[in-house]
């Protein structure tokens, strides 16, 4: 064939750009539209709240229903460790940190064993897990996107006195991060702190109060933080997000649709909606976090544990505390713009720390509590009460 | 046998004949760098953020994994590998480096650009001198299968939770699918007839 004759086919220059253009228009449709078709599904996807899997046992305690959290495991896309927990953290001082992070980036700010880091939203959406020693302790500080739940936990098992160390199993649970313990392959949705499968099965994770708030606010009280930095050991497109964007408020998380099936849905809220959820024994309580900027102090119980729930303004946070000191229970009330007990009239700081009177110097035990987006608190807990 | 490689061989001969001319080549190779642009896109390798600080982008730079080497063949998400480099040309864009997906991006865009040679020179050959002179722009079809393929979680997060599960269970087979049938309609698309025997054929007729 290659020995025929040379003949330029018949078509002038006009054709060929018609037709380069035709193509050109052609492919840019082609992309055009399969965008458009992803969008209008999406949007469809939001116009409707979570479908819940059918649970026969929602009324259940979570120890009680392992096996049932186990049976709803399922692929979140990532194989195991594809999302990489970051195992040999390094940190960079504030004023390095200043020139990587916008005031309003999220972080999430840890005060333990006398250290002070900020771990940037912006990091740690593309590791989920950071497994650091710190003051001698091993403390994995996780984060799930999908769920916009930051949870710390301390490695050391309190029933066997294992030390374990975690990385991201690559599947879900109620749209949760499943993180898979290194030493015997467990499964732990984040949410619950619980194993819900292999050795560990059942046993609880202690966990380590973080405070969900912005750069800005954060180095503004803490001006002595460290700050994980980006260099984690792997390249990634840091200060980008594949879900959205706290910085733009825009994207998954202030959006309606949920991604992957939760075993329990409910309509009271938005289900993106940001609650803390508060947890003692097997009683739970979800305090819608915009509604208690105002109210900033309530003394209430979780089960049989008497709680105080107390806002900082400074931060932007709301925590929650034992009122147990000692053999004591304390009330708490706001009294010219401080926190007072009714007992001894010692005073608080908003961190259950006392500063001045009887008191002073003693420290509050916080309850289990985090910020978490409703859909996935409701998922997991369709018995929580809601704070209203 | 011997008609597989009848086939191959009129193939060959076919596309060697429409890269032999400039026009055509340049389409094919200007729609295989926009696919494979397009294709690390998708992918997440090619990212620009407007708004980022430059320390974040630190421009011109290249920053490597550590250990590199060892996370070449690591993969991160369906048909997405591990990078282990990243190259900041210019502040606010980071291109990561993850070596199979580049393999697998120059593989696509010079199936993708070949399709598209071969298809634009049978639309512009008269149509009783060729056949298949419109099917031929469908051989390119397949090549948005890879959208899907490689990106999984991001066409998970566009379609929301009942197109996951399906997504997901597919997912991997949809890149090799893609260069399978590029691949097949490249050459089933060659194979129709030979074009320069009927281009002359069709000129010594007319003159």
């Amino acid at each position: 064939m290659t020995d025929q004759p040379e003949v330029e086919p018949k078509f002038g220059r006009r054709k060929f750009l018609r037709i380069a253009l035709g193509l050109g228009i052609g492919t840019a449709f082609v992309i055009y539209f399969g965008q458009n078709l992803f969008t209008s599904q999406a949007k469809k996807a939001s116009e409707s709240i979570p479908k819940p899997i059918k649970s026969k046992s929602s009324l259940q305690p979570p120890s009680a229903r392992l096996d049932e959290y186990a049976k709803n495991i399922m692929p979140g896309g990532p194989p195991k460790d594809g999302i990489p927990p970051i195992d040999n953290p390094q940190y960079i001082s504030r004023d390095a940190a200043d020139s990587l992070l916008s005031n309003n980036d999220v972080i999430f700010g840890l005060e333990y064993n006398g250290a002070v880091i900020a771990y940037p939203q912006i990091v740690l959406v593309w590791h989920e897990i950071v497994n650091d020693v710190i003051g001698g302790e091993k403390i994995s500080i996780t984060y799930c996107p999908l769920t916009g739940s930051a949870v710390g936990f301390k490695g050391k098992s309190r029933v066997d006195g294992k030390e374990l160390t975690f990385g991201t199993s690559g599947n879900l649970v109620n749209s949760n991060l499943l993180m898979y313990d290194k030493q015997a392959d467990g499964n732990w949705p984040q949410i619950l702190g619980m194993a819900i499968n292999g050795p560990s099965k059942g046993n609880v994770l202690q966990q380590v109060a973080l405070d969900w708030t912005t750069w800005e606010m954060w180095k503004t009280k803490h001006p002595d933080t460290k700050v994980l930095s980006t260099n984690t050991g792997y390249v990634r497109s840091y200060g980008s997000d594949p879900y959205g964007s706290y910085r733009q408020q825009r994207g998954y998380y202030f959006e309606e649709y949920v991604l992957f099936p939760v075993m329990a849905a409910d309509t009271r809220f938005h289900p993106k909606k940001v609650v803390v959820g508060v947890s003692s024994g097997d009683s739970y309580l979800a305090v819608p976090k915009d509604e208690f900027r105002a109210k900033k102090i309530e003394n209430i119980i979780v089960g049989s544990e008497p709680v105080v729930l107390l806002y900082e303004e400074e931060l932007d946070v709301v925590r929650a505390y034992s009122s147990r000191i000692g053999a004591e229970t304390l009330e708490f009330s706001m009294e010219g713009g401080k926190i007072v007990d009714r007992q001894t009239s010692s005073e608080w700081s908003p961190n259950g720390i006392s500063t001045k009177g009887r008191l002073a110097n003693s420290r509050l035990k916080h309850v289990n509590y985090f910020d978490v987006l409703w859909f996935a608190w409701y998922a997991f807990y369709p018995k929580t009460q809601v704070y209203l | 046998m011997s008609k597989i490689v009848y086939i191959l061989s009129v193939s060959r001969g076919n596309l060697t004949s429409v890269f032999a001319r400039r026009r055509f080549k340049l389409v094919g190779i200007f729609m295989a760098l926009a696919y494979a642009l397009t294709y690390m896109y998708l992918t997440g390798n090619i990212v620009y953020l407007p708004d980022s600080d430059t320390k974040l982008t630190p421009a011109p730079s290249v920053k490597f994994a550590d250990d590199w080497m060892d996370k070449i063949w690591r993969l991160r998400a369906p048909a997405n590998w591990e990078p282990i480099a990243a190259a900041y040309p210019v502040a606010g864009l980071i291109i990561l480096l993850p070596i199979p997906n580049l393999i697998i991006a120059v593989l696509l865009s010079l199936l993708f650009g070949a399709n598209i040679s071969l298809a634009s020179y049978k639309l512009m050959m008269p149509k009783a001198c060729v056949r298949g002179s419109t099917s031929g722009i469908f051989g390119v079809l397949p090549s948005f299968l890879t959208g899907f393929g490689c990106c999984v979680p991001t066409a998970a997060l566009a379609l929301g939770a009942s197109f996951v599960g399906a997504f997901l269970a597919v997912g991997n087979f949809l890149l090799p699918a893609s260069i399978a049938i590029l691949a097949f309609a490249l050459i089933w698309n060659a194979s129709r007839g030979s074009l320069s025997e009927m281009v002359v054929t069709m000129h010594q007729e007319s003159g």
